[in-house]
């Protein structure tokens, strides 16, 4: 399924189900391209959506060292330094390890034509706008709320998970109620809460 | 010592804290008050330099933030914490949360203090006020129309201050850019109209501005008028003046921000003005307002605070609505107020001509209510109804207001002491017959007092069978009962906030012990009310019997 094409400059260009996943014209410098317009700076914490033919990749570790790749198209042979994560499972452990909302996401689009969805999930759960996304990075917030945080049943629906719906947070609301001493925390979450009625 | 005053809601709250914070000052040079406001109202600052320094909560960015998917949600939950933290280091002595709502009382609880005033959690997550007046306006003036105070009474009685007339201190070195022409001619007197509100509900028909207008200036043509506009109510306002142009009538288009609204009113004759925070504005002004209250305009509890200004509203069962209601009509029908009426009150006005005001009052009396805004003895708020027929309901509304002051103060002072302070305000009141008109006074208050001996006997008898219940014998309609009784002597003694306690005690979750319990409350605090205003009433008789 994977073919391999020349780009017009020489370099390999990974070609998946007849789609190209980086310029054919000169993937270096629509990778130089692509660095510059994120305005990356040095030494900042990212994680990178889609490692394609891994030319945005090699630009970016020129800045910063601090790169996390999410590649779930497995077919793609994957060589570099950063680590690399390719499953949901994986992407789970990862964010037991970090605290995700530390790093920025960057999406390299032109290789995240497929595995739409999974991308989409994943980019859910580290902005915290899925329930279990919340939850896992409320341990690196407040680790004693974070346990009451895993038995609330937070709003969520089939589609992308606004903080609206996950802020709908009656239960939080009943929850202070019953606390023997209140978590300042919570109140915060609970001033959210009413900003997004 | 230093305090953190918030007030996290709107435009016009924020203005109604000038005066409150001013006479703070007065009382207490040495304090050091700060506010905080949402971000959005920044420009509000250059308007109150009574106060010493301000924090900003980003609220639209808070909220853009946490509705926008490409952000992460505890990216606010950061933000917000970042910014209490920053008020934190301030150290506060004390917080007051004049706002009310449950964000700002989950930011009052957040922040640290030795005291706090105003609605906040307790570290057991539990309701404080910090004394009754706050309690008070938590309980009787938000949900309501029980309380007759003026918010901005309540805010300095909730800091144990006395309203006094002197009201706010307008900022120095006001600008002008752009009316000096109006303003430097002597000969040339001008009022100011604010025709547009960003809430529909609040709005008047712009086509009844147009014939208002045509006909004030018909009346006073030398009077020249200024359409006041903020930056998004231009296109509004320029259709009428086109429209009164049209007509052959000139007005000036003064849009503009409101350090210069304020420059335009310092020297204007009258303000026409619908519940907008212009109004709020005016407060500190010798300037007589035309308020037309339509839609959510709570008059008693956000009038225009001033003395001799009138307050106008229609005559109509929904009004006023609830501030986040849509309007229950299919037509707004509080905004039906006939143009040539608001064009002869704004005259009479304008010309301190309280006797034409009554008899329009008079005459109109089943389709419009006129108010004339005065302060009683000790400086507090009132808005008196000007028709006739509504004279006993004044003297009643003060009489319960006197009883609020005595019950809520009383922990304050010797209860005698401020118990004879308003037997001497409301015998003030009384022997204002250029306001209140020729009541039969010793009628009226052996009137009341047997009304609410019967009120008493009869809340006691439902306390006595509240008592004598379990669980198992109450019968479930007890709620019903009690309110059916409230019904009927509201419109002897407005019970409307008590109506709605019960109603939400029937309404919990809470088991019916629980419920009983808050029930007997209630009563009892019904019962004390009626006995302490019959007391007063008979001491007032007495007294005035000589």
């Amino acid at each position: 399924m994977l073919e391999w094409q020349d780009s017009k400059l020489g370099a390999k260009v990974p070609i998946f189900k007849q789609k190209r996943l980086a310029s054919l014209n000169d993937p270096i410098l629509e990778a130089q391209r692509w660095v510059q317009n994120h305005h990356v700076q040095k030494g900042e914490n990212l994680i990178v959506f889609s490692f394609g033919g891994g030319f945005h990749i090699e630009e970016l570790i020129k800045l910063t060292k601090n790169v996390i790749i999410i590649e779930f198209n497995r077919s793609i042979p994957i060589k570099t330094d950063c680590d690399v994560f390719q499953t949901h499972t994986e992407v789970s452990q990862l964010m037991d390890m970090i605290d995700v909302s530390k790093y920025r996401i960057l999406e390299f689009k032109p290789a995240m034509q497929f595995f739409r969805e999974d991308y989409a999930l994943a980019k859910w759960n580290f902005l915290a706008r899925t329930s279990s996304g919340f939850k896992k990075q409320m341990r690196f917030i407040n680790n004693e709320l974070a346990k009451d945080f895993m038995n609330l049943d937070l709003v969520e629906s089939t589609s992308l998970p606004s903080g609206q719906k996950l802020l709908s947070i009656k239960d939080i609301k009943e929850k202070i109620s019953k606390l023997e001493k209140i978590d300042k925390d919570l109140l915060i979450f609970n001033a959210l809460g009413e900003l997004v009625k | 010592m230093k305090y953190l005053a918030i007030s996290l809601l709107r435009l016009g709250d924020i203005l109604m804290l000038a005066p409150v914070i001013t006479r703070w000052k007065q009382v207490h040079p040495d304090a050091k008050i700060h506010l905080l406001i949402y971000g959005q109202f920044k420009f509000v600052k250059d308007l109150m330099p009574m106060v010493d320094f301000w924090h900003f909560i980003d609220r639209n960015k808070l909220q853009s933030d946490l509705l926008n998917p490409e952000v992460n949600t505890l990216k606010p939950y950061n933000d917000l914490k970042v910014m209490l933290s920053e008020i934190d280091k301030e150290n506060y002595e004390q917080i007051i949360n004049f706002t009310h709502n449950s964000f700002s009382t989950y930011i009052c609880s957040y922040l640290n203090a030795n005291n706090k005033w105003g609605m906040h959690l307790n570290e057991h997550g539990n309701i404080k006020y910090g004394n009754h007046w706050f309690k008070y306006i938590n309980e009787y003036t938000t949900s309501s129309d029980e309380g007759q105070f003026h918010l901005i009474d309540l805010f300095l009685k909730g800091i144990s201050l006395q309203p006094t007339v002197k009201l706010s201190s307008l900022p120095e070195n006001l600008p002008n850019l752009h009316y000096d022409n109006l303003i430097q001619k002597p000969n040339e007197d001008y009022i100011c109209v604010q025709t547009c509100s960003s809430d529909i509900k609040k709005m008047y028909n712009s086509d009844s501005w147009v014939n208002a207008l045509q006909l004030f200036h018909f009346f006073s043509p030398k009077i020249k008028i200024v359409l006041l506009a903020a930056a998004n109510e231009e296109e509004f306002v320029a259709k009428i003046k086109d429209k009164l142009q049209e007509k052959g009538i000139e007005t000036i288009l003064a849009c503009c921000d409101l350090k210069n609204v304020l420059y335009l009113l310092e020297s204007a004759k009258l303000l026409v003005t619908l519940d907008t925070s212009i109004k709020h504005l005016a407060i500190g002004l010798e300037l007589p307002i035309l308020e037309i209250a339509t839609g959510s305009s709570h008059i008693q509890h956000t009038g225009s605070y001033n003395s001799n200004s009138l307050i106008v509203n229609a005559q109509v069962d929904c009004f006023p609505c609830g501030h986040s209601s849509q309007c229950s009509q299919r037509s707004f029908l509080c905004q039906n107020i006939d143009a040539s009426v608001l064009a002869t009150s704004a005259l009479h006005l304008m010309n301190k001509d309280w006797i034409s005001l009554k008899h329009i009052a008079n005459e109109y009396e089943d389709l419009y209510e006129f108010h004339r805004t005065i302060r009683l003895a000790d400086n507090i708020w009132y808005k008196v109804n000007l028709s006739a027929d509504k004279m006993e309901q004044n003297l009643l509304n003060i009489l319960r207001m006197s009883s609020w002051k005595y019950i809520l103060d009383s922990h304050l002072n010797d209860d005698k002491k401020s118990f004879y302070k308003e037997l001497e305000i409301l015998k003030q009141v009384f022997n204002r017959n250029e306001l209140f008109g020729e009541v039969e006074t010793e009628k009226l208050l052996q009137l009341i007092e047997t009304n609410h001996l019967g009120n008493e006997l009869k809340s006691q008898e439902y306390i006595r069978r509240l008592n004598a219940s379990t669980s198992d014998t109450i019968s479930d309609d007890w709620s019903e009962v009690i309110d059916g009784w409230l019904s009927k002597v509201e419109n002897e003694a407005k019970v409307d906030a008590y109506r709605s306690q019960l109603k939400r005690i029937a309404e919990s979750n809470s088991n019916k012990i629980v419920k009983l319990q808050a029930a007997k409350d209630i009563l009892t605090n019904l019962n004390e009310m009626f006995r302490l205003e019959r007391k007063i009433s008979e001491s007032l008789r007495m007294e005035m019997m000589g």
